[in-house]
């Protein structure tokens, strides 16, 4: 299964696509597939909120994000 | 935008670094109150005097109206939605939230549970769990311009229709990248 994970940091937005060998996998799982750090980010899975647990399937689009908190 | 009465909270000073991304004169405003400066800014523009609070807002008074947190960390915010939650005075709430080039903008309801859900996933974490202010990257014109923007169309959208915009993320590219993209 291929997922698409968008990172979006505080210094610039990048596009990642992964194998997962699995029909399904959690978000941690496609995330530590992708080498992506899940320290202090906001998922969404198919636009909607997710946690770590969250299940990925096929074409659901990920979106990890940095949290901003300045004015 | 034709508002009547306003009322701004802040306890900070004009500094260097916030003229160039906002409305403050390098001439007459560094080292003031921002309140103080702002009032008389608003008041050059448009003839409206605000009511002003040289002090952080920490749930000292009720808020009613419309609310707009402009705030530097997630326990200011917390603050703020301690006093908006499921405040039926409170009509709307705007939370503009940025990191050198990450722009957040949430508009919520506070009193539908769905939407009041949905913030409360966003703003239960703490500053430290939260991306750090980078020194030297403290505000951005672009990013402050879009981030007032979006909250000049949160408001006027819900006081000329009734309809709240959903809440808005993006990353914003910088000129550079807009550059070299085809």
């Amino acid at each position: 299964m291929k997922v698409k994970i968008i990172v979006k940091g505080t210094e610039g937005q990048e596009t990642r696509n992964v194998d997962i060998a699995a029909s399904g996998a959690s978000l941690g799982e496609v995330c530590k597939a992708a080498g992506i750090s899940t320290k202090d980010k906001d998922f969404t899975v198919d636009g909607k909120p997710a946690t770590l647990d969250t299940h990925v399937g096929k074409n659901m689009p990920v979106e990890v994000s940095a949290r901003p908190q300045g004015s | 935008m034709g508002v009547p009465k306003l009322t701004v909270w802040d306890d900070d000073d004009v500094s260097e670094h916030n003229i160039p991304m906002s409305a403050y004169r390098l001439e007459k405003d560094l080292m003031r109150a921002k309140v103080e400066a702002l009032r008389e800014i608003v008041k050059e523009a448009t003839g409206l005097l605000i009511d002003i609070r040289k002090e952080r807002y920490a749930g000292q008074e009720p808020l009613a109206g419309p609310v707009v947190a402009c705030v530097d960390t997630m326990e200011a915010r917390q603050a703020v939605w301690r006093s908006v939650r499921m405040n039926t005075d409170v009509d709307i709430l705007i939370d503009t939230r940025t990191a050198e080039k990450l722009l957040w903008v949430f508009s919520v309801s506070p009193c539908d549970h769905e939407d009041a859900a949905y913030y409360d996933r966003h703003v239960s974490y703490g500053t430290k769990q939260a991306a750090p202010h980078m020194c030297g990257q403290h505000g951005w014109m672009p990013m402050s311009y879009r981030a007032a923007g979006l909250v000049a169309e949160n408001l006027t959208t819900w006081w000329m229709s009734g309809i709240k915009v959903l809440h808005h993320k993006e990353y914003v590219a910088s000129p550079v990248t807009a550059q070299e993209a085809p």
